[in-house]
């Protein structure tokens, strides 16, 4: 079967049941901070609406679904990037321990396979406060390893949920893997951080009203994998909010 | 027949066309929400027709308790509120009850036998959405406290940890609010317990699997808001009708949900839909 | 097949491109350093500003099918100003030695096939801009001189310059293009260009062709650029290797996030 390629093509294979919906929810009950710190302004963000995983078994054997369409309710009246989520790795500063993740994916792009390097983004999964300095080492979009990030001080009072992009090294614009994150200093409370490379989707504008993206009829075209998650991010704000709503796909046909 | 192309769908309208109407009823002011009852300040709107605020709760008349059977896509939707607001087109299907008036397991399960489920990716499967309340009879005394046990978007049974507080100690008949889920989960197949920690001296909730159609905000008061199923956001018209319960008979309604704004509304709104 | 070969035009067109060969996604955080740069009113009185960021971004590797890239659904968010995406080529390098300094000459504006048009062309810029590599020093408002630059239409011995701040620090930008010679539109090669003094630093001229751009209000970043049909219909088709680069409409480095699908032009 060749894969949908037309409006027409997704409507019918819609109408014959192969669509469905991912739900979304997040809640950010108060102002989140900035964890990180480093030469430059670094983009205010945080954690926008979690999705549901896209299902890891779709149905008659297919792999990838097509959204269309993302209706949005953010409260904060910032835009909001929907990306794939790779979990590069995960810190624990109590541990000061890494444990690696995965490295970023290998896509048909341009006619050949090749891995696409990530945005790195530095997340804490609960409050984990206090003078933390955290260095991510790397290996950069052009291959090349050893590559470090500036050193990043975490700064106090970081709830869990607030997050921050890394600074990269040098010249380099992405990451294809993490190698290694060191995590030196700080006290109590300890907690855990997520390292997150981000494949985007695409930034949604919102107004904190109901926004409806039509992603599709805009021209973002992507076929998600089976079990991918996909993530939100709001981006320029870290005040408090509520944020649901879903995402329409229509199953691919391969 | 299922409808393959646009044109199957549009010329479909001639034999296969539904159309109904919403002249609804004043909401009358909700409470505003915390971030301990959910951050959103949320309400619902129904039709005046069959209605009685907040005992007797109907929707669009055609497509209330419509058979789960028949496939009905929303061709196009035309709906003014007179408030500007975030807004859904939403299928309320009602999971039980909530007596917050004393501690303990509090919620009163319909009937129903839940999951409910839709024709999606080839089978029937369980249909997700959003736990909601709505205080159906106002608070008072204290703000009940409850934690909620249901089953999570991928059928797992959660044993919630996250407490929802009434948004005040007197919520308003109306007032809505979604229930807080776990770390990592998104949405519902069902609700299972609702664990009042505090109770309040009066009051009373339906509670309800939330079903979001598609987005329909009000984004100027009195301004009509259109949207259209099928060459709008999307390219499939999605489906109306209500999903099947696992057994007996499913309460459930099509409604608005609104979200952001605490004063009386009122929705007016003509929906188009076609029949496969 | 280039002058045929145009998957922007339509969403089936779109969606069997992306089937068939893959898009490249790319996603930007953009963080400048130094945190701001050095413009004043008087350079030129109440004129425009901009900021480059430190660092550009190269077109990937492609297929053996296909000829380069252009830039389809692009997205932006900035806390205030303008948000440029620009095809960056760089053109030469004055050194400040001491004196009227050393220009380096690079390479003229290059040839590439652009979308829709079936031969290479030489990419015209929409912006020739002066971009501060390393912080000048000893310069006291300095006159940058170009006396031999050659324009869109291939006229060489043109001339044009542009007074700068004094000691303008690294990442600073100033456009040339109000300062240009006539009805001159751009720069496509600089064969001579001089200062009136300082001891240290380098600046580059660098034309920029716009592919995308977003417009945010200072009041909350709702921003976004517009989706499927870039600004520029007349892209150059880039290929593996040129760069990318945003451009600021401020002085004031203020966080800001790209994200733009590169779709594949095939030969």
């Amino acid at each position: 079967m060749a894969q949908l390629v037309s409006p027409e093509a997704m409507h019918a294979e819609g109408m014959a049941g192969w669509e469905d919906v991912l739900y979304m929810d997040g809640l950010v009950a108060s102002t989140r901070s900035n964890p990180m710190s480093g030469a430059g302004a670094a983009t205010v963000s945080r954690p926008g609406p979690e999705v549901e995983l896209v299902p890891a078994t779709l149905g008659g054997g297919r792999v990838a679904v097509i959204p269309d369409s993302i209706e949005l309710y953010e409260q904060t009246a910032f835009p909001v990037l929907f990306y794939e989520a790779f979990l590069m790795g995960s810190l624990d500063t109590a541990t000061a321990i890494f444990t690696d993740g995965v490295a970023a994916p290998t896509r048909l792009a341009g006619g050949i396979n090749q891995q696409i390097p990530l945005q790195l983004y530095l997340e804490t999964d609960t409050d984990c406060v206090s003078n933390r300095t955290v260095q991510a080492t790397y290996v950069n979009e052009a291959g090349v390893a050893g590559q470090l990030t500036t050193s990043h001080a975490l700064t106090v009072n970081a709830l869990g949920g607030s997050g921050g992009f890394f600074a990269l090294a040098g010249s380099d614009v992405g990451v294809l893997d993490v190698t290694a994150c060191s995590c030196t200093g700080g006290t109590a409370p300890t907690g855990l951080i997520s390292l997150w490379g981000i494949l985007p989707i695409t930034i949604v504008p919102n107004l904190g009203a109901g926004t409806t993206a039509p992603i599709l009829a805009e021209g973002v075209v992507r076929r998600i994998a089976a079990g991918q998650r996909i993530r939100g991010m709001v981006l320029g704000a870290q005040t408090l909010g509520r944020s649901g709503g879903t995402i329409h796909y229509v199953v691919d046909t391969v | 027949m299922t409808f393959a192309t646009f044109k199957d769908t549009v010329e479909g309208q001639r034999a296969g066309r539904i159309v109904d109407t919403m002249q609804g009823v004043a909401s009358g002011a909700t409470t505003a929400a915390v971030p301990a009852s959910g951050g959103v300040t949320t309400g619902l709107l129904f039709n005046n027709l069959g209605t009685t605020l907040y005992s007797t709760l109907k929707g669009f008349p055609k497509f209330s308790q419509m058979a789960a059977s028949r496939d009905v896509r929303l061709m196009s939707l035309r709906n003014a509120n007179t408030r500007e607001l975030s807004g859904w087109l939403c299928r309320a299907n009602l999971i039980g009850t909530l007596n917050p008036n004393a501690t303990g397991q509090r919620l009163t399960h319909v009937a129903t036998t839940y999951p409910l489920k839709r024709n999606r990716r080839g089978a029937a499967r369980p249909i997700r959405g959003i736990p909601y309340i709505l205080i159906t009879t106002t608070t008072s005394t204290t703000a009940f406290a409850l934690t909620m046990d249901y089953v999570n978007q991928d059928g797992t049974p959660v044993i919630g940890t996250k407490t929802y507080t009434a948004p005040a100690t007197n919520a308003a008949q109306g007032t809505g609010g979604w229930l807080p889920l776990e770390k990592g989960d998104v949405a519902i197949q069902d609700i299972t317990a609702l664990n009042v920690s505090v109770a309040a001296a009066a009051g009373a909730a339906n509670i309800y699997l939330m079903e979001p159609i598609i987005m329909a905000s009000s984004l100027l008061t009195g301004h009509t808001t259109e949207t259209d199923g099928l060459r709008g956001s999307r390219f499939v018209p999605p489906s109306v009708q209500p999903p099947a319960p696992t057994a007996g008979v499913l309460d459930s309604e099509l409604v608005f949900m609104y979200a952001g704004g605490g004063s009386t509304n009122t929705a007016l709104a003509t929906i188009e839909a076609v029949e496969q | 097949m280039s002058a045929t070969d145009r998957p922007l035009d339509s969403l089936p067109e779109l969606m069997a491109r992306q089937a068939s060969a893959g898009f490249y996604p790319i996603g930007w955080n953009l963080r400048h350093t130094p945190s701001t740069t050095t413009n004043t009113a008087a350079v030129p009185a109440g004129g425009n500003v901009f900021m480059a960021l430190d660092r550009d971004r190269a077109a990937p590797p492609i297929g053996a099918a296909y000829r380069g890239w252009v830039v389809g659904a692009c997205r932006g968010m900035s806390a205030g100003g303008h948000l440029y995406l620009m095809a960056k080529f760089l053109i030469g390098t004055l050194n400040f030695t001491g004196g009227a300094g050393t220009y380096v000459p690079n390479a003229a504006m290059p040839n590439r096939y652009h979308y829709g048009r079936g031969l290479a062309e030489q990419v015209i810029p929409d912006f020739s801009f002066l971009r501060v590599a390393t912080t000048v020093v000893g310069a006291v408002t300095p006159t940058i001189t170009l006396p031999s630059y050659t324009n869109e239409k291939a006229q060489s011995g043109r001339a044009c310059s542009m007074q700068i701040p004094s000691n303008p620090v690294k990442g600073s930008v100033y456009a040339l293009d109000s300062n240009l010679q006539g009805d001159d539109r751009a720069i496509t090669d600089v064969a001579a260009m001089a200062t009136s003094g300082g001891s240290a630093g380098a600046i580059e001229v660098w034309g920029c062709k716009e592919i995308a751009y977003e417009i945010a209000s200072t009041s909350g970043g709702a921003g976004n650029t517009q989706a499927f049909q870039p600004a520029s219909l007349n892209q150059p088709i880039m290929q593996p290797g040129d760069l990318y680069h945003p451009i600021k409409g401020t002085i004031t480095s203020i966080g800001s996030f790209i994200q733009y699908d590169l779709v594949p032009i095939l030969l």
